[in-house]
């Protein structure tokens, strides 16, 4: 008999579980939003955490006899092999390095002999400040030139203009970022002198990494927003609008715009957060300081604090960027947070 | 660290890098052939202003104690003298801090200068001297090549400074100590006392001091005023000079080429299509060192693999074409290189030319013949024997098209290949575990002694030892540990006995003797004449 209530109860309970759940989600939406991006947040960096640990150590090879050179001795070998901590077990490695992690302690580097921390703090600001300018010159062009297409071509106008610009705009989204790279400094830094061929001297410096990091990205955009802005130029209030005869710069500016938003503020989280992973070979090519070469070395020399503590910023930073694109979208339209 | 003069990657190793890791960066031990081939003789300008040299990888440490890659030997042998230096091209050895010496096979006499300063003004006496090589051995301070360097018997040192003599006595006979000791920076009381300033700087007697270090970015070092006592005449005031180094690490030879020929670099190594790219710039020199390095072509003579038969090693040695291997690898600067001729290089002591005659020539009919004398039977394609087919696995590291071309050269007489080709890391985890018949087997330019290339042929085998080779000849390793014991003339003979013996037993196909390409800007030139490659710039008028 027990038992029989205690199964006649169950659904009971779930049902009232579901709308105690929903009950607090309607009352502190912003405190389940917050919660749940949290936890999202805290999940995907302990899986980045142990699944780089794992990565690294799948790569063939012993790091201590990379370091030292085939013709190392079976002694220095051993000796260097403790003293980067590869003699313990891989459990015993696996939790202190979960556990210094959670110190922000990432150990030292195998190649380099400074902390991973020092390297890190030293070598990410440049390649945030390399995708920023990237996103920043991803975001202006190519909503510029999609916005401008959109206007320009919409309701079947201008077909040859329309062709040629989809045309060249699949071919710039085709081309790799290394091949410009690589064909900027050539170009621009060795025949013509504009720029620096390679290094970290000012925005100068900056410039043609930037320009070979953005323009694949902005061959893709810009037809996305060409795409967005034909469909908000075909609404009802925009040709509503129209009717109105106002003017077109009020039409785009306070209509075609905040519609486009939206999409802006998704486009520029997700195109920064891809862009400070995504700017490795780039960053080889003009010798740019940042994460990426160091990383790119650190794969080749089996550096394994500097791979781990790299691939774990670099995905810790594209969750975060996610999570505070989610904020923003959720405060530019509280619908939505009401839908998550 | 291993010895080397030339900072840089080594060119000839092209997007292999490292293929050899290892034998990496190294350098030429001090002293090497400088072949300018274009702007040789320029006048040189006073001492004084600055050049910028690329470094193809960033230290490890700073600390000598410590450090273990060649990337940072460009740092340490400006920072940090050594009692002595070689000079591959002469075959002779040069004094730094020693003026002269005596060897025997278990002690040196050296007579030091009295003369040499540390950087923080002191005299550095050979009390001090002493002190700094028995921090080496003394196992607290964990130097991983302490026993490459100065064997493995303790060592005696006994420093007399009214005299400026002294005298390092080994408790067993090891030939190769002066080898070893031209490899060691002697660090100053300073260091020696302080050991953490160390990591950040550099407490030596050499021509230059540290001045400021971005890790992995780049290194300035700054010319003393009051160094007179370097080799081949070395000194603050002699003319080129350069008053400040910048070291500027560029990993990508691609970028290194880039910033030459945009005049942002002045010193870089280069290899492959990027040299070729260098090359074509008129204004750019190229300077061809020597280093003491050969590649060869082994196979695993482990119990169970084919290559265990000394005339299947034979007749796949016989189906390789040498020059044509080397084309494949470097393409057009291969005409730089030199084929191997013995087991060691030429320019190392113990060399024997008369060996020659014993490198199985290419010809693909001998080696089918060889392989049927020795009663493999050719038949639709393959050879077989008791029921066995002839199959090889060929392992490599990059290296150009270099294995995919040795591949081709045995399936051409054929032979069954399975081609594995992956990073350095995965080649020498194969061939540590012996995971392979054939493979090219690259000695760089960090080795100092026939002891250390011997190593690779004779002796323990993995994990024990290095002896990659599996070569299982205990009387031969015997043969070799007393050469390893001699000195001079005797030492001589036996590594030359030695060097027959493998050779006759098919123990390796030698291939080639690596150079290092050095490209300078039309503002500097080399001298290398056995100086470590940052002591040797010059700037000239131009």
């Amino acid at each position: 008999m027990a038992e029989e209530a205690a199964v006649v109860s169950r659904p009971t309970q779930q049902l009232s579980s579901r709308a105690g759940w929903s009950d607090i989600k309607a009352r502190h939406p912003w405190l389940v939003f917050l919660l749940s991006r949290v936890a999202r947040l805290v999940v995907v960096c302990a899986l980045l955490l142990v699944g780089t640990f794992l990565m690294v150590r799948l790569m063939p090879g012993d790091p201590a006899r990379r370091i030292l050179g085939l013709q190392a001795t079976p002694e220095a070998v051993e000796l260097t092999r403790h003293r980067l901590g590869l003699d313990r077990s891989q459990f015993e490695q696996l939790w202190s390095y979960c556990r210094n992690a959670l110190h922000l302690d990432f150990g030292e580097s195998f190649s380099q002999g400074v902390p991973v921390r020092e390297l890190i703090a030293e070598r990410f600001p440049k390649t945030v400040e390399l995708a920023a300018a990237a996103t920043m010159v991803l975001l202006i062009v190519g909503f510029g030139v999609g916005t401008l297409m959109a206007v320009l071509t919409r309701d079947g106008r201008r077909p040859r203009l329309d062709a040629t610009y989809g045309t060249s705009m699949g071919a710039l989204s085709a081309v790799p970022d290394f091949v410009l790279a690589a064909l900027f400094a050539v170009v621009f830094g060795l025949y013509l002198k504009w720029f620096p061929v390679a290094g970290d001297n000012g925005l100068s410096s900056l410039t043609l990494p930037t320009l070979a990091v953005a323009i694949p990205g902005i061959g893709f955009l810009s037809r996305v927003v060409r795409a967005e802005a034909l469909d908000v130029l075909s609404q009802n209030y925009v040709r509503t609008a129209r009717a109105k005869r106002l003017t077109s710069w009020r039409i785009y500016v306070r209509h075609v715009m905040p519609n486009a938003a939206y999409g802006g503020v998704t486009l520029a989280g997700v195109s920064f957060a891809s862009l400070v992973g995504g700017t490795v070979v780039v960053e080889q090519v003009f010798n740019w300081p940042g994460m990426g070469s160091a990383l790119t070395s650190a794969v080749v020399n089996r550096d394994y604090p500097v791979v781990q503590a790299g691939v774990l910023l670099l995905g810790a930073t594209v969750v975060i960027v996610n999570t505070l694109v989610d904020v923003l979208l959720a405060i530019v339209d509280p619908g939505a947070l009401r839908e998550n | 660290m291993r010895g080397m003069s030339m900072s840089v990657k080594s060119p000839l190793r092209l997007a292999a890098a490292a293929a050899v890791v290892t034998l990496a960066g190294a350098a030429c031990s001090g002293e090497s052939t400088s072949n300018a081939t274009k702007g040789g003789g320029s006048e040189l300008a006073a001492p004084g202003g600055t050049v910028t040299y690329r470094m193809a990888g960033a230290p490890d440490s700073l600390d000598p104690f410590k450090t273990v890659t060649g990337t940072t030997t460009p740092i340490t042998y400006a920072t940090y003298d050594t009692l002595v230096q070689y000079n591959p091209k002469t075959k002779a050895y040069i004094g730094v801090v020693a003026k002269s010496w005596e060897v025997t096979p278990s002690s040196i006499k050296f007579q030091l200068r009295s003369d040499v300063k540390c950087r923080d003004g002191s005299a550095f006496t050979p009390t001090d001297i002493a002190a700094s090589l028995k921090a080496y051995t003394d196992p607290k301070t964990g130097s991983p090549y302490a026993t490459r360097w100065l064997g493995k018997a303790p060592l005696t040192f006994t420093a007399d400074d009214a005299g400026s003599t002294l005298t390092i006595t080994a408790a067993e006979p090891f030939g190769a100590l002066l080898a070893g000791l031209k490899m060691v920076p002697l660090v100053c009381p300073a260091g020696l006392k302080d050991r953490a300033k160390l990591a950040s700087g550099a407490e030596g007697s050499g021509p230059y001091e540290l001045a400021d270090s971005k890790p992995g970015l780049s290194y300035t070092l700054k010319l003393r005023d009051d160094y007179t006592w370097g080799p081949s005449g070395m000194t603050s005031g002699a003319p080129g000079v350069p008053e400040t180094i910048v070291l500027k690490v560029i990993n990508s030879d691609a970028t290194a080429a880039n910033e030459l020929l945009a005049g942002t670099i002045d010193v870089s190594g280069l290899g492959g299509v990027d040299a070729q790219r260098v090359q074509s710039n008129k204004s750019i020199a190229k300077t061809v060192v020597a280093t003491q390095g050969q590649w060869s072509v082994v196979g695993n003579e482990a119990a169970g693999h084919v290559t265990a038969d000394p005339e299947v090693r034979h007749a796949l040695f016989q189906a390789i074409d040498r020059r044509a291997l080397l084309l494949a690898y470097l393409g057009a600067t291969a005409s730089d290189v030199e084929l191997g001729t013995s087991v060691l290089p030429p320019n190392m002591p113990g060399y024997d030319a008369s060996t020659k005659e014993l490198v199985p020539q290419f010809s693909p009919d001998a080696a089918k013949a060889t392989l049927s004398a020795a009663g493999w039977t050719e038949s639709g394609g393959h050879w077989t024997k008791d029921g066995k087919v002839l199959q090889v696995r060929v392992i490599g590291a990059g290296w150009g098209n270099a294995n995919e071309y040795l591949a081709s050269q045995l399936k051409n007489i054929g032979v069954d290949v399975k081609l594995s080709v992956t990073d350095d890391n995965g080649w020498l985890a194969d061939l540590s575990s012996g995971n392979y018949d054939i493979t090219i087997f690259p000695i760089d330019n960090s080795i100092e002694a026939p002891t250390g290339v011997m190593s690779f042929y004779v002796g323990a085998l993995p994990p024990a030892g290095t002896n990659f080779i599996r070569n299982g000849d205990a009387e031969l390793s015997a043969l070799a540990d007393k050469a390893a014991a001699s000195v001079g003339a005797e030492a001589d003979k036996l590594w030359a006995t030695v060097q027959t013996k493998l050779l006759r037993n098919y123990d390796l196909l030698p291939w080639q003797v690596p150079v290092t390409s050095i490209y300078t800007s039309p503002k500097v030139t080399l001298q290398i004449n056995g100086l470590p490659s940052t002591l040797a710039i010059r700037r000239t008028k131009g």
